[in-house]
């Protein structure tokens, strides 16, 4: 119950909307219950009782009772559908910063498809809900409430019809949500799954192709689709049943009205005008009924987008000394005693030391899950370490702001990304006033200045969704350039060097070099060994070797013959 | 799916060819057609009774309730009569309650079964599509097909077309009975259609503009969700936060503003027509009392027309307003066609038959390859491949070296008729490629990608996917000659654990084994490694290695890399540069000759 208390928080700034809007919702109940008693009036006075004024005087009533009851309309749909956008964009505000503060383990642990689709679809959802909900969620009871105070006003008898009837509602569409309601959540299960299948199958197309499996997959396909069709149906057969029985209930309602008020007209306690209005207020109730079920089925589907909402915003965000004025001396940089595990109970960096002075190279060898980016992933505080130090520049990280230590670190990661724009805009993400020269430079370290130069557009050539109009090297390389732009004292390559071919691998690394920035070089084989000063050697998590070049000479050579390093 | 994916939808909202769609997408309905025509038995039965009991309960009030000679408000009253009419009321009722579940029901049902089929279909299709279409097709707009566009013609057709019949009966219906109980009130309360009509039009085109720009400023907000999240590394460690916010605020703020106009504008509707309904209620009742007043018509005449009021005006607005949905359906409908109407693989209907053949065949294949002048460009006008020309011997091992971008994946797309070459032939054992049932060239290859590809199944199933058929014996041969074995084995159930999530419970080295293993159980005479090792760690790297030397010699191997520590054992090394073979020859002799590209790029390896 506590993300429904969060929403409540949020609709507490827009009180007076949220407030009127059941309101304006009121009077446009009020206006329309009160028609059939006008309508009464018009048949028992003025057709029956001969009186022509009668007609006229309320069918005026009539009419203003309309339009009050439009206007009444219109405004409480303005105050919802205000209620619910202002609502929503405030949570996906709120949303979207701190999900720019989260520390990365959260966001690793919520997955970034998953964050899409809660700051999308699950905020939309709930959205529909707040907007519906606020006209209907009072609309219904006070329908259902002043349809019966009406019908009782009417006459009293016909209370035993409703004794009867309305609890056999009741517990008709109670029995019917119940049955129901547990369903959505498997057919939203099912359309995962679906989703799933087809998200694996287009990604290992060409494995299909290769050994064949079309019919395998087809069945296995069919398998899903039938799994979610069938689910799909067992709740359409639930809830078609909504509609026929809760009218078949009120129709002998409507009957057993029309019985008992054969023998009030007879003893004059009730007319003609009387009966009709009373077959009225029936379906009204049975309208409200139905539209409170309805209200209850989409309350139930958003409450699971708002536990997800709401869980993402629980996720504490990361500390920072925003306002802290330490900055490194230099750009070396210290591991002491470093350990960390991503499962709180199970450490994956074992305490790890290491240290590489300013402007030096440090190559961080290890086969795939050693831990090596992971370290630099604690070097950039994208996670905290949970025990041990790491000093740059002879300053504890975490007594600098971020925004100091990302000045100071630069990374090149291994798979690029970018945003829709230019190469131009791209770049300067690296430094914001970055002129042209500087941008060609940058480029022409990165080996990317020739492609610029042949484009008709240079800089302004266009970057697409996800860089897909740039190959798979040459988004590698704009990535560099971006980094060589922003002109870190700490300058990381993370396994980025290794998937490019040796010729250009070579003259980039050549350029790296000429900079006087310390370098951190991570890869799985030491293919620019021979360069570094210091090299780490990781092993499940633990340093296994670290020294000089010297020192470590026999890991490069057995690693260049294609040897297994022990 | 991609922002960019969404915003091309937006755009293309109205059916382009809607008669022909729909009446192909009627086709999948005609199919049931014993359904089809019970749900329009149920829908008129609904529909009559609809119609009907008002007219019951207005003859009830008129036949059994007589002003009594006391006057006002004393009725005598027909019991007897009464209580026929309430016997004839409660079959009506009970009938028409049983028959609007079996509509509602019966139509979902069937619905989701047309979808199903549809769902089914355009899977086959798919998997009948070359890779190219993959490749020039987002994955987010190949599975918006499958579940938003199927959903749109669910909710569009389905629900839509079977209403818009019953309306259609409804007013037909109504109209008739009050022609014939009063044609004087009939045409009062016919006045107000026209109005109808032209209010909910105006309303509605207003509305469907501000609905398209909420629906791209929707888009433009998601594109600016999904790549800023996934951008989140970069945008952090750039400190690039507050831009990305801000960027993302103005979006936000737009969708506000956009939204609450168009939920304003289409919130008018319903007030509106209430308005009209009750103003069509209030002359009936007016013209209607007038008249009973003069006793031109009876009290029961006014009381039925007044509850058809409400009635007969529904289905005109609801008509009017779900044109829009059955239009999208269409649509959504006319975008699946299209994804089913591509060209399929040549050959790849033949399939079983060469399967088996080719599996007899096995034996008396060898695994030579030659490329004759084989030229080949993706985008016309900017050549991959210029005259290629090579020859591969069975059982030799042969790799293929060169830097990016230089083609040597486009090779594998062509020999395994992924892609077709623009010039030049491709034959295996001397038969041209494109003379062979696609079943039985694809049985001949076995390929290891750079991505280490697994299903959400159990190893078991996976390596045995190029065989099904493959006995758990044999199964473990191909795993242990793939050094596979020596990985699965410590797994925590060996060959029966379940890979999660495209396998990523095991790791990657681990997975690539595994697609080692996938590829020599079939027993291809040719077996290729694109870029294999590319990924993997000096260990595994180590296990591979292992495994080709296994193979040398029992089957062909082709290898590509960038990584010239795995090819320095080749029979032959086929350098690519230029789009051409620039070099061939041993290591040794590559390396003997001092300007070779070859030696450059081995020196150039640090």
């Amino acid at each position: 119950m506590n993300e429904w208390k969060m929403l409540f928080q949020y609709m507490k700034r827009h009180w007076f909307l949220a407030f009127m809007a059941p309101v304006l919702v009121m009077i446009e109940v009020f206006a329309e219950v009160a028609q059939p008693a006008i309508m009464a009036n018009i048949v028992n006075d003025g057709v029956l009782g001969g009186n022509s004024d009668v007609i006229y005087s309320q069918g005026l009533k009539m009419i203003v009772f309309t339009i009050v009851g439009a206007v009444g309309g219109v405004l409480s749909i303005y105050a919802a559908a205000n209620v619910a956008y202002r609502v929503s964009a405030d949570v996906r505000r709120d949303m979207f910063s701190h999900i720019h503060k989260l520390s990365f383990s959260f966001v690793d642990k919520l997955q970034i498809g998953s964050l899409i689709t809660r700051m999308t679809d699950d905020v939309t959802r709930v959205q529909r809900v707040i907007q519906a909900s606020l006209r209907l969620l009072f609309r219904a009871p006070i329908m259902f409430v002043s349809a019966i105070a009406l019908l009782l006003m009417l006459d009293v008898n016909i209370a035993v019809v409703l004794v009867v009837m309305v609890p056999l509602l009741l517990v008709f569409i109670f029995l019917l949500l119940r049955n129901t309601i547990p369903f959505f959540a498997v057919v939203q299960q099912k359309l995962d799954g679906l989703n799933g299948f087809l998200r694996e199958m287009l990604a290992g197309i060409k494995v299909v192709k290769t050994y064949a499996g079309e019919k395998s997959e087809q069945r296995r396909f069919q398998g899903v689709n039938q799994d979610w069709t069938s689910t799909s149906i067992s709740v359409a057969l639930r809830t078609s049943l909504l509609m026929p029985i809760s009218a078949l209930i009120i129709d002998f309602g409507v009957i057993s009205v029309l019985y008992v008020g054969g023998y009030e007209a007879t003893d004059g306690r009730m007319n003609v005008g009387d009966i009709m209005a009373a077959t009225n207020y029936l379906s009204q109730i049975m309208m409200s009924l139905r539209m409170a079920s309805h209200i209850i089925m989409d309350l139930a589907q958003a409450d699971a987008s708002l536990v997800r909402i709401a869980e993402l915003m629980k996720t504490p965000s990361e500390d920072d000394r925003a306002d802290s004025t330490v900055s490194p001396a230099d750009g070396a940089v210290v591991f002491e005693h470093v350990s960390f595990g991503y499962d709180a109970s199970k450490p994956f960096i074992k305490d790890i030391s290491f240290d590489i002075p300013s402007g030096q190279t440090l190559l961080l060898l290890g086969s795939t899950g050693s831990g090596k980016s992971t370290l630099i992933s604690l070097l950039l505080r994208f996670y905290d370490a949970d025990s041990g130090t790491i000093l740059l520049g002879g300053k504890d990280i975490k007594s600098m702001s971020r925004k100091t230590l990302h000045t100071h670190v630069g990374v090149v990661s291994q798979r690029a990304q970018f945003f829709v724009g230019t190469i131009a805009s791209n770049l300067r993400i690296g430094k914001n006033d970055a002129t042209d020269n500087e941008m060609m430079r940058a480029l022409e370290m990165a080996q990317l200045a020739d492609f610029v130069r042949k484009v008709p557009e240079g800089l302004n050539y266009p970057v697409e969704q996800d860089g897909v109009n740039l190959s798979g090297g040459q988004r590698q390389r704009l990535s560099l350039a971006r980094t060589l732009l922003s002109n870190p004292d700490v300058l990381i390559l993370d396994n980025c060097i290794a998937a490019m071919d040796f010729l250009t691998a070579s003259k980039i690394w050549k350029a790296v070099e000429s900079l006087n920035s310390t370098r951190i070089v991570i890869a799985q084989r030491p293919s620019v060994a021979c360069k570094a000063d210091k090299i780490v050697l990781l092993k499940d998590g633990c340093v296994e070797r670290f020294g000089d070049f010297a020192e470590l000479k026999d890991i490069c050579e057995a690693a260049l013959e294609g040897k297994e390093v022990e | 799916m991609g922002g960019m994916g969404k915003l091309i939808r937006a755009e293309k909202h109205k059916p382009k060819n809607g008669w022909e769609t729909l009446k192909r997408l009627t086709s999948y309905y005609t199919k049931h057609k014993l359904t089809m025509f019970i749900l329009v038995i149920c829908a008129a039965i609904d529909v009559v009774s609809s119609i009907a009991t008002p007219l019951l309960i207005g003859g009830a009030l008129d036949d059994c309730f007589h002003v009594s000679s006391r006057g006002i408000p004393f009725f005598d009253v027909n019991f007897p009569l009464l209580v026929k009419y309430i016997l004839v009321l409660i079959v009506l009722y009970v009938l028409s309650a049983f028959c609007s579940w079996w509509r509602e029901y019966g139509q979902q049902k069937l619905s989701l079964e047309v979808t199903n089929l549809l769902r089914n279909e355009l899977m086959k299709k798919m998997l009948s599509y070359p890779v190219s279409y993959f490749d020039n097709h987002s994955r987010g707009e190949i599975m918006s097909g499958f579940t938003n566009d199927v959903e749109l013609i669910n909710k569009g057709i389905g629900e839509t077309l079977l209403q818009m019949v019953s309306a259609a009966i409804t007013m037909v219906g109504m109209i008739c009975v009050m022609w014939n109980k009063s044609w004087q009130l009939m045409l009062c309360m016919a006045c107000t259609i026209p109005l109808v009509i032209m209010l909910s039009r105006i309303i509605m085109a207003k509305c469907k503009s501000y609905f398209s720009a909420q629906q791209k400023t929707v888009a433009e907000m998601n594109g600016i969700i999904e790549e800023g999240l996934n951008g989140l590394k970069v945008s952090r460690a750039f400190l690039q936060e507050e831009i990305q916010i801000n960027r993302f605020e103005k979006a936000n703020k737009e969708l506000m503003k956009v939204g609450v106009k168009a939920q304003i504008l289409s919130g008018l509707i319903m007030p509106l027509l209430r308005i009209l309904d009750n103003l069509s209620y209030i002359v009936i009742a007016v013209v209607g009392g007038a008249m009973a007043l003069s006793g031109a018509i009876t009290i029961g005449v006014v009381q039925t027309f007044l509850l058809y009021s409400r009635q007969f005006l529904r289905p005109v607005n609801m008509v009017a307003m779900q044109l829009n949905q059955v239009q999208s359906a269409i649509a959504g409908a006319e975008r699946i066609f299209e994804m089913m109407d591509q060209a399929a693989e040549p050959f790849s209907d033949d399939n079983k038959d060469c399967v088996e053949s080719s599996r007899n065949d096995m034996d008396k294949t060898h695994g030579k390859i030659e490329f004759r002048h084989v030229s080949f460009s993706y985008i016309e006008g900017v050549p991959v491949l210029q005259d290629i020309s090579f020859v591969i011997l069975p059982n030799q091992f042969v790799a293929l070296v060169g830097q990016t971008g230089e083609g040597k994946s486009t090779i594998v797309n062509l020999l395994l008729r992924f892609y077709k070459p623009q010039s030049g032939e491709i034959l295996i054992d001397d038969v041209n490629i494109n003379d062979m049932p696609l079943a039985e060239l694809r049985h001949k290859v076995g390929l290891v990608l750079q991505d280490a590809i697994l299903f959400s199944d159990t190893v078991k199933y996976n390596i045995k996917y190029g065989r099904p058929s493959a006995s758990d014996a044999e199964m473990k041969q191909a795993a242990v000659l793939s050094n596979a074995d020596k990985v699965i084995e410590p797994l925590p159930e060996k060959y029966d654990t379940m890979l999660s999530n495209q396998g990523v419970n095991i790791s990657q080295g681990e997975r690539q084994l595994c697609t080692i293993a996938r590829a020599v159980l079939p027993g291809a005479p040719i077996l290729i490694f694109d870029e294999a090792t590319s990924n993997i760690d000096v260990y595994t790297e180590k296990l591979v290695q292992g495994a080709v030397d296994n193979l040398h010699h029992k089957s062909t191997c082709f290898i590509i890399a960038h990584r010239l520590s795995t090819v320095q054992g080749a029979d032959n090394i086929l350098v690519l540069a230029g789009g051409k073979v620039a070099e061939s020859g041993t290591h040794d002799a590559l390396m003997a000759n001092e300007k070779s590209i070859y030696g450059e790029i081995f020196r150039s390896q640090f």
